[in-house]
C-alpha cells in the first residue's frame, strides 16, 4: 500500500503540457522524440534513450535549482555525514546527486562512443581524470 | 515483427507499453523503492485503461547487465487503452527522467523477452 504523505514520481500533470513534451533537444538543436510510434529496434532505442538521458544530465547539472529538491533516494542518507579537515561536510545529499549524475552520464557517453564513431560528448562534458569512493 | 526489414515503418499497435528511461539499477535493488515504483506507475497507467500485467525487469546481484532493466512494460486491455496512455505518458517526467514510450511485441511481452 501507498504509504500516507508518499508523492507519486510522476510529474503533476497531463493538461499542462505542451508538443514540445514529445520532443527534447539537445544544444545542437537535435530533436529526439519522447513518443516513438515508428519501429525501432531494441539497439536503437537504447541509442536515442542514452542520447536523450546525457542532454537531460547536461541540463541539470547546469541549473542550480536541481540540487534544491532533490530525488528521494539521495535524501535519506544511510550513513552518518562525514566531514572533511577544516570541518566542511562532505558527501551531502547534493553532492552524492551530482556525483551518481557526473557518473552516469560518464557511463553513457563511454557506451555512445563505443556505439557510434562520429559521437561527439556534450560541450561540458569533461572525462574524469581521477575517481573517488 | 522484429525484422529489420520493418525498420522505419510504422510500429505495430499492440497492448504493449513499453516505458524507457525510468528507472535506475541501483532504484530497482532497493526493494522498497522497486515496490513504489511498480505503484507508481500502475497508478498512473489505470487512468488510460484496464492494467493487465506490469513487468519491471531487476538487475541480479552480480553480474553487470541484464537485458530490459531501466525499462518498464506495462500490458492494457486493448490497443486503444495503450496508445492512450503512450501519448499522455511519453514527455513526462518520472523522478528526473524524461519518459520515452513506444509499443512492445506482446509475444515478448509474454515470455519475458526484452
Amino acid at each position: 500500500m501507498k504509504h500516507a504523505g508518499r508523492t507519486s514520481r510522476w510529474s503533476a500533470d497531463t493538461t499542462a503540457r505542451n508538443s514540445d513534451c514529445t520532443v527534447v533537444n539537445d544544444d545542437d538543436g537535435n530533436a529526439f522524440p519522447t513518443a516513438v510510434t515508428s519501429f525501432m529496434t531494441s539497439e536503437q532505442l537504447d541509442i536515442l534513450v542514452a542520447h536523450l538521458r546525457i542532454q537531460e544530465i547536461v541540463r541539470i547539472l547546469r541549473l542550480p535549482e536541481s540540487f534544491i529538491t532533490l530525488p528521494r533516494i539521495f535524501l535519506e542518507s544511510s550513513s552518518d555525514p562525514e566531514y572533511d579537515c577544516s570541518g566542511h561536510r562532505t558527501k551531502t545529499p547534493a553532492q552524492r546527486y551530482r556525483q551518481a549524475l557526473e557518473s552516469e552520464r560518464h557511463g553513457l557517453v563511454e557506451r555512445a562512443t563505443g556505439q557510434l564513431p562520429s559521437y561527439h560528448p556534450p560541450r561540458d562534458y569533461r572525462r574524469p581524470t581521477r575517481f573517488s569512493g | 515483427s522484429g525484422l529489420a526489414a520493418q525498420a522505419g515503418n510504422d510500429a505495430d499497435h499492440t497492448r504493449i507499453l513499453q516505458l524507457l528511461n525510468m528507472v535506475t539499477p541501483e532504484e530497482l535493488m532497493d526493494n522498497d523503492e522497486y515496490e513504489e515504483i511498480r505503484e507508481d506507475v500502475k497508478e498512473e497507467c489505470s487512468k488510460f485503461g484496464t492494467v493487465l500485467d506490469i513487468k519491471v525487469p531487476r538487475p541480479a546481484g552480480g553480474s553487470r547487465q541484464i537485458a530490459g532493466v531501466g525499462k518498464i512494460f506495462v500490458k492494457f486491455d486493448t490497443p486503444e487503452s495503450t496508445t492512450k496512455a503512450l501519448q499522455a505518458l511519453a514527455g513526462r517526467k518520472f523522478a528526473d527522467r524524461t519518459v520515452v514510450a513506444t509499443y512492445f511485441p506482446e509475444e515478448n511481452f509474454d515470455v519475458g523477452a526484452w
